[in-house]
């Protein structure tokens, strides 16, 4: 089985393999890792109703979002066809 | 955990999608609600080469139907399907759809879906199989909620997490 990689282990690969400094690769870490947490959290509060469509847009994009209410329409008949069975 | 046996009168063409996502949390069962199930030679493949295709024809009997899609009828897909989705598969999904007119065609891939639906055809997912199963009495409510539960979690369907949570919000007010 393959060895769990460390968060320092991995920091240091990162490290020796592009020549950049601890703190700069850190720092963009920091700031992909926001960035996912955020999109993941305004997508699931869009679905939600707990953000509207234009807030949505402006944190997620217009492709996000277009593929979320096409996902919530599929979804949507989904249930209603599968409640419309006898 | 979910039982019973209660035909629904209709006809399905199925892609890989919702066979391979019901068998993979334990309930392709529940495709037995149609009259009869046809999917193509390629979604045939797709389903033998992830282990999947004895255990669905074995649990559809002679529901089951497999049919051979020919290269003109995919070629008259490829050309109506452009924008919508460019695999050799959907488009025979698409041809069998149009060859056989049936009730409804399951997919979990939204470009078909979209494409399907375009020229009028009757679309669901998984979701929609497994909201059905509940409602012709195949499974409990508790069972349902368990069963979107391991969509979400268990399968390959892909779908935001955030959809757990809406699809839970529109079975709120199923009676149990």
């Amino acid at each position: 089985m393959a060895p769990v990689l460390t968060f320092r282990d991995k920091l240091e690969y990162l490290v020796h393999a592009t020549g950049r400094a601890e703190g700069e690769i850190v720092a963009q870490a920091v700031e992909q890792g926001l960035t996912a947490l955020y999109r993941s959290h305004v997508t699931e509060a869009y679905l939600a109703g707990e953000v509207d469509r234009e807030q949505a847009l402006s944190a997620v994009g217009e492709a996000t979002v277009a593929e979320l209410d096409e996902a919530r329409r599929a979804v949507e008949h989904d249930v209603r066809w599968g409640l419309a069975g006898a | 955990m979910c039982a019973g046996d209660s035909p629904v009168p209709e006809t399905a063409v199925t892609n890989t999608g919702p066979p391979l996502h019901l068998a993979q949390i334990g309930l392709e069962g529940h495709l037995t609600m149609f009259a009869r199930v046809s999917l193509s030679a390629h979604i045939r493949e797709e389903l033998s080469r992830r282990g999947l295709f004895e255990r669905i024809a074995m649990t559809l009997g002679e529901r089951l139907g497999v049919e051979r899609v020919t290269s003109q009828e995919l070629q008259a897909q490829q050309a109506t399907l452009v924008g919508f989705t460019r695999h050799q598969a959907d488009w025979s999904v698409a041809a069998l759809a149009a060859r056989l007119a049936p009730a409804v065609v399951l997919t979990d891939d939204l470009a078909l879906r979209r494409g399907l639906e375009a020229r009028g055809q009757t679309v669901v997912g998984s979701v929609g199989v497994l909201i059905r199963a509940f409602k012709t009495g195949r499974c409990t409510k508790a069972d349902l909620d368990t069963s979107i539960d391991h969509l979400f979690d268990g399968s390959t369907l892909y779908l935001s997490t955030g959809f757990r949570a809406y699809v839970r919000q529109l079975l709120q007010s199923l009676p149990a």
